[in-house]
């Protein structure tokens, strides 16, 4: 069932980051998104790390994709993003000390984002190794800006800092720091997602 | 097929309360820390008259023997068969202590030194696990793991029922040969590093291999199971599991504990979700809020009620 | 059959494969990472060291050693003048066991390996680690004990840094799971400074008051993020030094976990303070030069 459309770049980007945003479009990973984003910076991280992991696994399964057998390929799906994953654990541990020390809590975890596995199998099986890429790219960003809009929502509402600079010198309202938080930020967000949606293809309808 | 399955687990369970370590008789029955200050010994007899114990009891920390805590004071209960100690320094439950009594008769035996380690008992520590991963550290609610899955499969009650019990099938099946794995293979061979590749091999394989099982051998629960099965590789809380408890050290039972507590606080969240969303399609909820959005705020409610468990120890 | 074999042959492949990659990849970085950690660690334990000085950082690694029939003793594993020497302590500071050792003792494996050699049979339970700084002439310099304690939720691993006269130099939150926003403030630097500069008397009779912090002492225990902006280093000491005698002022909605830490602290500090008495009165007596 592959389909003869040619990806490009930046329909890619368009795709991963607003028409099928992993955060609030597809609703997966969303346990990073709900634990990890009191403050931007954190969602930034992640994002980086995650981007790294899923370009990196697309490209492989999209090359590697004629040789697995069909009914193994989860199982090799998995063994693949969890070596990625290691191998940006060792490489930044070794390398990068200083990031590492940062990044080091959220990486493991990576192997087990629903995401990256649901884009290998989805578009990385079906495509080649340049729209794999793109794609691949365009989902970590994608990512990366969901985390980031929920970190900003939550950080600004819940310490007054904005990557960590102080912006009001109180503290707005406390309660957006916990962690239950990060679910009614979301809920929000994909709220008002639907809605600039609903509105677009309205005005767009009308024209 | 299900009443051999059934007698099997019945002889495991047998086999578990066997292994189980036996009191050693002394004259000091139990022990247990009755709260930040407090121990309590229950004795084998009652107390000999005219022992006072200043210099006759000292307690420390099983870590550390040479450093003594501070006893304060000794309360002995009217029947003279239980003491309460109170020691300056705080004792917390799950610590081990070791208690010396000098110069002691009870029950009409003598003793120059009668020595007692507190502790808590092995099915108390199992239980413990148990209720702190189904409630106190939810997996879902207090520790936000397992959410793809859970928004995914908690639209109907029957869903969620399906969903939980293979959860928990693969679950404790899974954690079982993890610890098997990691501590006869990796750990004795050094491949410590290849432990996230491993566990997620191990679960993925371990779900394909009960898909194929269970097709060929039992159709009809498979049909009810089957579609939940691929989920499960994706979800987070089943490779959470595996990495805390190697991370924890925990032996087999502790092992299958944790299990059984995440997959059973799994199920209860599906549960409890499960039945908010079946009242809130009848709700009268504002347009852009239905399905998922109002979903996240319901879970949000959950999550700040679970909040109220942190902190407790069971 | 052959469909099976051949799914099974596409898998091992796939498994090797990824097995042998992150192999090479593991011995290639471990050094590297291991270096790393030791730095970092070396750097942080630097902080708490007089600018310049000259130091070298020299381990006791703590056993409880259990032998059939006697009561548990305390096993270290300390640097003499010569070499290495294990002291096996009874829980009154008597000696049970001494010996020297002169095998390697640079990693955990090394260690146990070495004393399985000097105490066979006894069961050997690491403890923890004492790190002491010792200046060129072996006067101690620093003492860094890390080790933990319960928080309000789980585990919280600390590290305390005492100076020469046991006096408290500093306080590291090295691992912990306490809830962000509340519990996890201990890691903040208004709470760790407060244990700075204590004394060992004063640290034993210290309680922890749930009141709200002042401005200026806050300013002054937040020192690093103030500095930048042009603050009088020797006000703020002074600021400082006159809530140095107060009692710990607890986080806002987490007494209970600044309680359970400023415990810790006293009872590691404390610990650490009557071992070491007991290893310098015992080593004499055993006839060994410890290196401290």
């Amino acid at each position: 069932m592959s389909n003869e459309r040619s990806y490009t770049l930046l329909e890619r980007l368009g795709n991963g980051l607003v028409k099928e945003n992993p955060i609030f479009k597809l609703a997966l990973s969303m346990c990073p998104a709900v634990a990890m984003t009191n403050s931007v910076r954190n969602g930034f991280l992640l994002g980086l790390a995650v981007l790294f992991v899923q370009v990196a696994s697309n490209v492989t399964v999209s090359i590697l994709r004629r040789g697995i057998h069909e009914r193994i390929r989860i199982p090799a799906y998995i063994i693949i993003i969890a070596t990625w994953v290691s191998v940006s654990d060792m490489g930044l541990a070794a390398y990068a000390p200083g990031f590492y020390k940062e990044i080091a809590l959220y990486v493991k975890l990576i192997v087990v984002f629903a995401i990256i596995i649901s884009r290998l199998e989805v578009f990385a099986s079906r495509n080649p190794i340049l729209p794999s890429l793109y794609d691949g790219l365009g989902m970590g960003l994608g990512f990366m800006f969901g985390l980031m809009l929920v970190g900003c929502f939550r950080e600004f509402l819940g310490a007054g800092t904005l990557w960590g600079f102080e912006i009001l010198p109180f503290k707005p309202f406390f309660f957006w720091s916990l962690p239950p938080a990060g679910f009614f930020a979301i809920g929000l967000i994909m709220a008002l997602f639907i809605w600039l949606e609903r509105k677009f293809n309205a005005w767009r309808a009308k024209r | 097929m299900t009443r051999r399955a059934l007698s099997a687990a019945l002889a495991a369970l047998l086999l578990l309360a066997l292994a189980l370590p036996a009191h050693a008789a002394g004259l000091v029955r139990a022990g247990a820390v009755a709260d930040e200050h407090h121990i309590t010994l229950e004795l084998a007899g009652s107390l000999a008259a005219g022992w006072d114990w200043p210099g006759n009891v000292s307690v420390t920390e099983r870590e550390s023997p040479d450093i003594p805590l501070t006893v304060t004071g000794v309360e002995i209960s009217p029947d003279r068969t239980e003491l309460t100690l109170a020691v300056a320094e705080p004792v917390a439950e799950q610590g081990a202590y070791r208690v010396a009594l000098r110069h002691v008769e009870i029950g009409g035996v003598g003793s120059e030194i009668e020595r007692f380690l507190v502790r808590k008992g092995v099915l108390a520590t199992l239980l413990s696990i148990v209720i702190s991963a189904a409630l106190i550290q939810n997996f879902v609610f207090s520790r936000y793991l397992g959410l793809c899955i859970f928004f995914g499969a908690s639209g109907r009650k029957e869903t969620a029922v399906g969903m939980g019990f293979s959860f928990g099938l693969v679950m404790t099946l899974s954690a079982a040969f993890v610890w098997a794995m990691y501590n006869f293979v990796l750990r004795p061979l050094h491949l410590e590093f290849l432990q996230v590749l491993t566990f997620v091999g191990i679960i993925a394989i371990f779900v394909q291999l009960l898909d194929t099982v269970l097709r060929k051998v039992n159709p009809f629960l498979f049909k009810k199971l089957g579609v939940y099965l691929v989920l499960i590789t994706t979800n987070c809380i089943i490779l959470a599991v595996p990495l805390i408890l190697v991370g924890n050290a925990y032996d087999l039972w502790e092992s299958l504990a944790l299990a059984i507590g995440s997959a059973a606080g799994f199920a209860l969240a599906l549960f409890l979700m499960a039945c908010v969303r079946e009242r809130l399609e009848l709700a009268d909820v504002p347009e852009v809020f239905r399905g998922l959005p109002i979903a996240f705020l319901a879970a949000g409610l959950f999550a700040l009620a679970f909040l109220g468990f942190s902190g407790m120890s069971f | 059959m052959k469909e099976f074999l051949k799914i099974a042959a596409n898998l091992l492949a796939i498994c090797l494969v990824s097995a042998g990659l992150l192999g090479g990849i593991f011995i290639h970085t471990e050094a590297a990472r291991l270096r790393n950690e030791e730095a970092r660690l070396t750097t942080s334990m630097r902080r708490y060291l007089p600018k310049g000085a000259e130091a070298a950082f020299s381990p006791i690694h703590r056993y409880l050693v259990e032998e059939a029939g006697l009561e548990p003793g305390v096993g270290y594993l300390l640097p003499t003048r010569t070499g290495h020497a294990l002291l096996v302590l009874d829980p009154e500071g008597n000696v049970l066991h001494r010996a020297e050792v002169d095998a390697p003792l640079d990693s955990e494996a090394e260690r146990e390996e070495a004393l399985a050699h000097v105490l066979p049979g006894a069961r050997l339970h690491f403890a923890d680690t004492y790190i002491l700084a010792l200046g060129p002439d072996g006067r101690r310099l620093a003492s860094f004990i890390s080790g933990r304690t319960t928080g309000f939720k789980t585990w919280v691993k600390l590290l305390v840094a005492l100076g020469p006269d046991n006096g408290v130099l500093g306080l590291e939150v090295l691992e912990h799971e306490e809830d962000p926003g509340l519990g996890a403030e201990i890691e903040q630097e208004y709470f760790r400074n407060q244990f700075t500069g204590r004394t060992l008397e004063q640290l034993a009779r210290l309680g922890v008051v749930k009141l709200p912090l002042p401005d200026d002492y806050r300013r002054c225990l937040e020192r690093s993020r103030w500095a930048e902006r042009g603050l009088d280093a020797a006000q703020e000491h002074e600021v400082c030094a006159k809530f140095g005698g107060e009692d710990i002022h607890a986080i806002t909605g987490a007494t209970i976990s600044s309680r359970r830490v400023t415990d810790g602290v006293k009872r590691l500090a404390g610990a650490f303070v009557r071992r070491m008495d007991m290893v310098t009165a015992a080593a004499a007596k055993a006839g060994l030069e410890p290196a401290f």
